[in-house]
């Protein structure tokens, strides 16, 4: 019999596996789509990695490309454990692009101390907002978060638009739809002389502190518990609607971490092309490493290196960049289908020990479909 | 309980008339040294035996017993490791569902498999291989309704299925199964859910179905039950079949005995305890508690009740009497709309719902909600303790006094497997209820209020639980127990009130009440008819 710690371990470590295998898959699959097109697989990948990870700028493109992922990721995470399902990282990444750039253009600081973590309090405080509507409204009348979500997320961008055509246009440069270039000031600090900046601590700070507080703490226990069985928490008198309310709060305001840095430390000032999507491929990262705070890091890490590689791809071996995106479709599609057949291996000893005790087991779930 | 006791003069006369209906075709399955391991385990050691049509044929077992791997080797879900099944003599092969399928054999599992917002029309068309593309609803609704009136089954097919309720929801599967020409019925507790009148309802129509030249094949673990309308029944115990006779020729005390083996105790019939609480004070009151109606569920109104220390209260009634309500409102799931509730002869403020759920533990009587399938049997316990100050360090979790904690209180109640970090969703029904009793036996609140505790444990555990809660009463706190099994109620209880339409119509000591009297009032009957 295994010891309780060894089951443990054994669970986590098949869930690594089938995310690995699953990956794995997707580059198989990915490959035979690049060899229908003519394309050699390996040349094509070796590129990927090459321009991921093959030299010091490669490597810090990588982690410039990584830091917005793993903001949002952690953000899409924080309201995941409590069963929200918060699609809206992207709106919530542009509210706070928004909140950061309002303080950068509209207060007369000249001090970095003073100007960043007013930019900061700002594009958190914004995107919080943009997530406790969604938050509200599924809390208090039932609006599905996942569609209200998604929806915001449009409404974000148009109001980026409407900003940058509008009151916040750069009366220097009419033509280009942008704000004014910030103050030297509101740049947020980079590191060891590359464009890496500080975007990544908070992300790493970010997950440490939860990857911590959320196994020890009570407040971690009765979110995990909101979850993974609501029913059992109402049972328990736990407050669900106050938690996932301010899971979603939360969530916002660590994605909109994510819109701050990017306008602050590589824009410099605000435009519409601020995130190609740095929201949805946060959401992807998060389901990868099935919410785990570590796991998103290292997950946004990858997901970046394929991004920078495929910038290098698109110019060596002349694949256009959505080559990356059908392969970034095809690991999401294969982790989701790798999902139920891990839990099955993952419970299943216990399972068949279990059946001398009890039999009273519900047929398998293919049977129950047909009945 | 006239109309019990009719359905089973119904059964018991037409097994007397099987020689008459010759012309009715004969069917036999038999299982012919069925061996079935999992792992090291066997749950079905060489059983043999041959089930006949013309009276229902029960199993009966303790959980765990090999019943349920049994019926799921005959209806095609597993591959027995050896032995081989013949339907009339001819060996047939079970490879999948499917093929039991096109043999005729049909299960309704515990667990329904219908679709509530859908009709029962279109639950029984659901999944037919031969039901056509362009669905004529008219037509097939004119056979069903046929079919349907053949045997017996009495269903609305055009209402949805969520309005139905369980007994009816049960003959949704049982004709489900007749219109695919199922003529091996396996039924797996069909009644332990259901209250005695609908249990009756059920069983005597499955009586009937098996007169008619089906097999009926019942799993239970209810003695009373199958003694009323089985015609043969098989014992089994720990894999094995040790005991295969008719019905009339056996008795209750007999059966117990055959099914639990050597741990059988003389405690099975007699009333476990002798505890006099009359004189006792009220721990907990109600005063004309009213709950809002809602289309589905009936409200409480004015409901009065009253829970003396050191007393098991019992509530028997129909399903959806009220009893739901009342445990919401008494758990802290529910604030009434209006109503007195008074906590040791002091009228408590009842303003919101945080004043009942601290001194109630409550064994909800669906264990999933009571339960973390995804989370550890460690944190399985600290559902219900997590405010707990000697688990709590400033915000953080004490992980050893935690853990420490659990691995007691898995140990007291006999939850397999026993380590802390096994996921609450690996464990069994049995093992899952344990769990949660475990958990909330140890909050020694005031009041527990438990809902159908012993629904999925096999009799000795039952046992157990039943002196549990009278050891729990004897400390000066109260159990209050709500379940459909009249004898449990009138063997754990002291008093026992009677829940109809939404109010209490009676509370009586048990030793004025029988299962009879208890049916009559369960029925709506006022007392004084009862008593005349």
């Amino acid at each position: 019999m295994l010891s309780g710690h060894w089951q443990k371990l054994r669970r986590a470590g098949l869930y690594a596996l089938g995310s690995l295998f699953a990956v794995i898959l997707a580059f198989a699959i990915t490959a035979v789509f690049l060899l229908l097109v003519g394309r050699d697989p390996v040349a094509v990948y070796t590129g990927i990695y090459q321009g991921a990870f093959g030299d010091s700028f490669s490597l810090s493109e990588t982690l410039v490309a990584a830091t917005p992922i793993m903001l949002c990721g952690l953000g899409v995470a924080i309201a995941q454990w409590l069963g929200m399902m918060n699609v809206g990282v992207e709106g919530q990444l542009y509210l706070g692009a928004i909140g950061a750039t309002y303080v950068a253009l509209h207060c007369p600081f000249s001090q970095s101390w003073q100007m960043l973590p007013l930019m900061l309090v700002a594009a958190a405080v914004c995107g919080a907002f943009w997530s406790f509507i969604p938050g509200l409204l599924k809390v208090t009348i039932g609006v599905s978060e996942v569609i209200s979500t998604l929806l915001m997320n449009y409404v974000a961008l148009l109001l980026v638009e409407f900003l940058i055509h509008g009151p916040w246009e750069d009366p220097n440069n009419v033509s280009w739809p942008q704000t004014a270039a910030f103050p030297a000031c509101a740049e947020l600090p980079h590191l060891f002389g590359t464009r890496v900046h500080l975007g990544i601590v908070f992300a790493i700070i970010i997950a440490l502190l939860f990857a911590f507080l959320l196994p020890t703490t009570k407040i971690g226990f009765i979110s995990r518990v909101i979850g993974s069985n609501p029913d059992a928490a109402e049972y328990a008198h736990y407050k669900v609607k106050r938690y996932q309310l301010w899971a979603m709060i939360i969530s916002g305001a660590v994605a909109a971490l994510a819109g701050f840095s990017q306008v602050s430390a590589i824009e410099g000032r605000l435009r519409s092309g601020l995130s190609p999507g740095y929201g949805y491929t946060g959401f992807l990262a998060c389901w990868l490493a099935r919410h785990n705070p570590i796991a998103v890091i290292i997950v946004s890490l990858l997901i970046g290196g394929l991004l920078s590689g495929a910038d290098s791809l698109q110019l060596s071996a002349k694949l256009p960049f959505a080559t990356v995106n059908i392969l970034q479709g095809m690991i999401f599609f294969c982790l989701l289908a790798s999902e139920q057949f891990i839990n099955r291996l993952a419970n299943s000893h216990i399972v068949v020990k279990d059946l001398k005790i009890e039999n009273k087991k519900d047929p398998p779930s293919t049977v129950r479909g047909e009945a | 309980m006239p109309e019990m006791s009719s359905a089973a003069l119904i059964s018991r006369s037409s097994q007397s008339r099987v020689g008459n209906k010759a012309q009715l075709e004969e069917l036999t399955i038999c299982c012919d040294h069925i061996t079935k391991h999992f792992g090291p385990v066997i749950a079905n050691d060489s059983v043999s035996c041959t089930i006949e049509s013309g009276g229902i044929h029960a199993f009966l077992g303790e959980n765990g017993a090999g019943k349920s791997t049994l019926m799921k080797i005959l209806s095609g879900y597993y591959q027995p490791d050896a032995g081989s099944i013949h339907i009339n003599g001819e060996p047939v092969s079970l490879k999948s569902p499917a093929d039991a399928r096109r043999l005729g054999i049909g299960m309704v599992h515990q667990q329904f498999t219908l679709v509530p917002s859908l009709t029962v029309l279109e639950n029984i068309l659901l999944g037919q291989a031969d039901t056509p593309m362009i669905l004529r609803p008219k037509k097939q609704a004119a056979a069903i309704a046929e079919k349907a009136a053949q045997y017996g089954i009495n269903l609305d097919l055009h209402a949805p299925v969520s309005r139905l309720n369980m007994a009816e929801k049960q003959k949704v599967e049982i004709l489900k199964l007749l219109w695919r020409n199922a003529r091996i019925l396996i039924l797996d507790e069909p009644t332990s859910h259901l209250a005695p009148l609908e249990s009756a309802e059920i069983l005597s129509t499955m009586a009937r179905l098996s007169m008619s030249g089906k097999i009926v094949i019942l799993i239970t673990h209810h003695i009373e039950e199958l003694l009323k309308f089985a015609k043969m029944i098989s014992v089994l115990r720990q894999g094995k079949l040790v005991a295969n006779f008719s019905a009339e020729s056996v008795q209750a005390e007999e059966l117990a005995r055959l099914m639990i083996g050597e741990s059988f105790n003389a405690e099975i019939d007699g009333k476990i305890y002798s505890f006099e609480t009359e004189n006792n004070v009220a721990n907990l009151e109600l005063r004309g508690v009213n709950v809002k109606s809602s289309p589905t569920n009936k409200a409480l109104k004015d409901l009065n009740i009253e829970i003396k220390s050191g007393e098991v209260h019992g509530i028997a009634g129909v399903m959806g009497s009220g009893q739901d309500e009342l445990t919401a409102v008494l758990s802290g799931h529910l604030l009434p709309e209006k109503g007195e509730v008074f906590i040791k002869g002091q009228r408590s403020a009842w303003k919101d719902l945080s004043t009942p759920h601290k001194s109630v533990s409550h064994i909800p009587a669906d264990a999933k909600r009571g339960s973390l399938p995804n989370l550890t049997l460690l944190e399985n316990m600290l559902l219900r303790g997590i405010h707990k100050q000697e688990l709590l360090f400033g915000p953080f979790i004490k992980q050893k006094e935690a853990e420490r904690m659990t691995k007691e209180r898995i140990e007291t109640f006999d939850v397999r497997p026993k380590h802390t970090f096994a996921l609450g969703g690996s464990l069994s029904g049995g093992n899952l209820q344990r769990l949660i009793l475990a958990r909330e036996f140890a909050k020694s609140a005031p009041l527990m209020v438990a809902v159908n505790p012993t629904a999925s444990l096999d009799l000795a555990m039952s046992l157990r639980i039943r002196k549990d809660f009278r050891k729990y009463a004897a400390d000066g706190k109260s159990v209050l127990l709500i379940s459909p099994d009249l004898d449990e109620l009138l063997k754990t209880c002291d008093r026992i009130s009677v829940m109809f339409g939404g109010r209490v119509v009676g509370t009586e000591h048990v030793s004025n009440l029988n299962a009879e009297s208890l049916g009559l009032l369960m029925g709506g009957n006022d007392r004084a008819a009862v008593q005349s």
